[in-house]
């Protein structure tokens, strides 16, 4: 790979700036450019991170060495980064898996983390991370010592399904966006302990700036032009495709404002888009199509974050390059 | 969906997040190494031309109520005020207060208010976008309208604002400008839709633009998420549901025109009066607030009364801003 840190930027900065409450009217603010702002930024940068999201191990489709190139194009990067924080959905699927099964993924992204991965991660737990929720095909009772999020935290040694740590100037927040439903086995948003918490996290870090990092997108508007999602002449979109809890969230973000980005993956496709200040980057899929090649319009790939001291950050998703054998 | 770079494929598509100025969210950035019109690894140290400058001013829905017509007057002064001064005012829809369920002398004073100001205080050339509180009567029964009258639904509009069709096009510089129609009306509001023979005359502007990057005009917003806040309480009942009046309802139709014709690089919209900026598949979508905000009452939900200042460059590229021109709602 070449050219790595020195990236042609063809951008623009489309301000939202007016809306933010206390600008005055009639000031006609000049928006440095994109390219001035990565040529010559002054801010210090607090972390450099890729974000590997929907992984969907498993050992056919060739997936194992599909992982190993993604990961060694990561640590492969000339400005390499510090570290990996993964976007949930490691797994093809735990939800619907029986024990053999499940341990056959489990000790296959193992194995390819310890022989392919020399940097720190950070896992986010996405729905299919969850062991045996179907209990119809997974053959659970929900009684098993490790069933639902306790295998994956006990497998990975996580602290917790949801923690934060500082990085520079940012607090990143690392969230689970799975809430069990009974009618048909998870419903997207945080759970009231889980949202407590945040608001907590966001309230008592107001010197730093926050970056959140959860499976299923907060706010999307891809998710509808995902599937035909048009009944009756209206958009509808199931409990699984988005957040239900994202106008608490968003009057949430708006009240205390130090909440610049929101990171998700679950869709396998790459949006990004900035609402009241607040900036959602859906961020692709490691494995695309769940390994057959590229999703709609969205390849192979991973993000690659900057976030500066300034509260500013950079992305780019990345296609690793990765080619689907032909059967 | 990619470049050759040295032995590595990669498709770089990028995001710049954030500026240093306040709260200020950020942008998007141009995409797509592969687009053969956008060759985003060219060197762009090179002081790049500007095609237009232009501001777009949507949702307007003049009034007489809540001081609006002041409101009006000075959103344009400040449109015209601006040292690097915009070319022309593209509409987005939306001028009036409302004539979808209004008799036909009320419907008559909003229009005759709204062209009033127009020719006091613009002296800028404008170009017209159609909105659903444009169309005349659309709800018979509430309006007192037959169907008949020879001006009812879109004709008035048209009439009124002196278009020459529903849709059209124009080129500036090295873009096509392309205005469209994105109201189907039904018996008491509408649905957002191009239909066939728009978009067959669309799919064509596109595939004629000779090299042009194109730019789109609608009233009802192709992609959004400002379209799911209309209040109720889905967390609630358990899903997500959004009208076809708030988003175009063929918008997969369109991505996937735009995906093929990579050309688009920019649709801009109104009507859900929030402001918003969407990247998706190397296309901008931007929701570009309302004029009058929450109807003149003050903000709408978090956006406030503004309008849009737009720069279109040569190379395909393009700067964004939302200006709130200072408009302050008065009690009562």
């Amino acid at each position: 790979m070449s050219n790595d840190s020195k990236i042609t930027r063809r951008g623009f900065i489309g301000s939202s700036l007016a809306i933010a409450a206390g600008v005055a009217g009639g000031t006609n603010i000049l928006m440095p450019t994109a390219a001035a702002a990565a040529g010559n930024r002054k801010a210090k940068r607090s972390i450099r991170f890729a974000h590997f999201t929907d992984i969907h191990l498993e050992p056919k489709r060739n997936a194992p060495a599909g992982l190993a190139a993604a990961l060694q194009h990561a640590q492969s990067q000339k400005d390499k980064p510090e570290m990996i924080i993964t976007g949930g959905d490691h797994f093809m699927d735990l939800l619907g898996a029986q024990d053999n099964w499940t341990q056959v993924q489990i000790d296959t992204l193992k194995e390819v983390l310890a022989k392919e991965c020399k940097l720190p991660m950070k896992f986010c737990v996405g729905n299919h991370d969850v062991w045996g929720w179907d209990k119809n095909y997974s053959k659970t009772t929900g009684t098993e010592e490790l069933w639902g999020k306790k295998r994956f935290l006990k497998e990975f040694n996580l602290e917790n399904r949801y923690y934060a740590f500082d990085a520079g100037k940012w607090r990143i927040i690392i969230l689970d966006s799975t809430h069990i439903d009974d009618k048909d086995v998870y419903t997207a948003k945080f759970d009231d302990e889980q949202y407590n918490w945040l608001v907590q996290q966001i309230e008592s870090n107001k010197d730093k700036y926050i970056c959140l990092v959860n499976h299923i997108p907060i706010l999307s508007a891809a998710v509808l032009l995902d599937g035909d999602n048009v009944k009756d002449g209206r958009w509808m979109l199931p409990d699984e495709w988005m957040h239900l809890d994202t106008q608490k969230l968003v009057g949430l973000f708006w009240k205390n404002q130090n909440v610049r980005l929101c990171i998700s993956g679950h869709l396998h496709l790459l949006e990004r888009l900035v609402y009241n200040n607040v900036n959602y980057v859906c961020d692709g899929a490691v494995c695309a199509a769940w390994w057959g090649g590229a999703f709609q319009q969205c390849e192979e790939g991973y993000g690659l974050f900057d976030l500066y001291d300034d509260g500013t950050f950079d992305h780019q998703y990345i296609d690793y390059g990765w080619k689907v054998e032909k059967a | 969906m990619s470049e050759k770079i040295g032995k590595t494929k990669i498709t770089r598509r990028e995001f710049v997040g954030g500026t240093v100025l306040a709260a200020v969210g950020l942008a998007g950035v141009e995409a797509f190494g592969k687009s053969s019109s956008c060759g985003f690894f060219a060197d762009k140290k090179n002081s790049k031309k500007r095609s237009l400058r232009f501001a777009h001013i949507t949702d307007v829905h003049i009034r007489p109520e809540h001081n609006a017509p002041e409101g009006f007057a000075l959103a344009l002064k400040h449109i015209q005020s601006h040292k690097d001064k915009p070319e022309m005012i593209i509409t987005g829809g939306d001028h009036i207060l409302d004539s979808i369920g209004e008799n036909d002398s009320t419907t008559e004073m909003y229009w005759t208010l709204f062209k009033g100001i127009m020719k006091k205080e613009c002296k800028l050339p404008v170009k017209y976008c159609i909105g659903n509180h444009d169309c005349w009567g659309g709800n018979k029964k509430k309006s007192g309208t037959t169907g008949n009258e020879p001006n009812w639904g879109v004709k008035r509009a048209l009439q009124e604002l002196e278009m020459p069709n529903k849709y059209y096009s124009f080129d500036q510089g090295k873009w096509r400008l392309i205005v469209l129609d994105s109201i189907v009306p039904t018996d008491t509001y509408c649905i957002g839709k191009i239909e066939d023979e728009q978009f067959a005359w669309l799919e064509n502007e596109i595939k004629t633009a000779n090299g042009k990057f194109i730019a789109i005009f609608t009233h009802i917003p192709i992609m959004s998420v400002g379209a799911y806040f209309y209040g109720g309480n889905n967390e609630k009942t358990g899903d997500w549901i959004v009208p076809g009046s708030r988003m175009i309802i063929n918008a997969r139709q369109l991505k996937d025109l735009f995906w093929q014709n990579r050309n688009v690089k920019l649709c801009v919209s109104g009507h859900i009066h929030l402001y918003e900026h969407i990247q998706y598949n190397g296309v901008h979508y931007i929701s570009d607030g309302a004029v009058c905000g929450r109807w003149w009452k003050g903000a709408h939900q978090e956006t406030e009364e503004g309008y849009g200042l737009f720069d279109l460059y040569d190379d395909g590229t393009f700067e964004h801003q939302y200006i709130d021109y200072g408009w302050q709602a008065k009690e009562s």
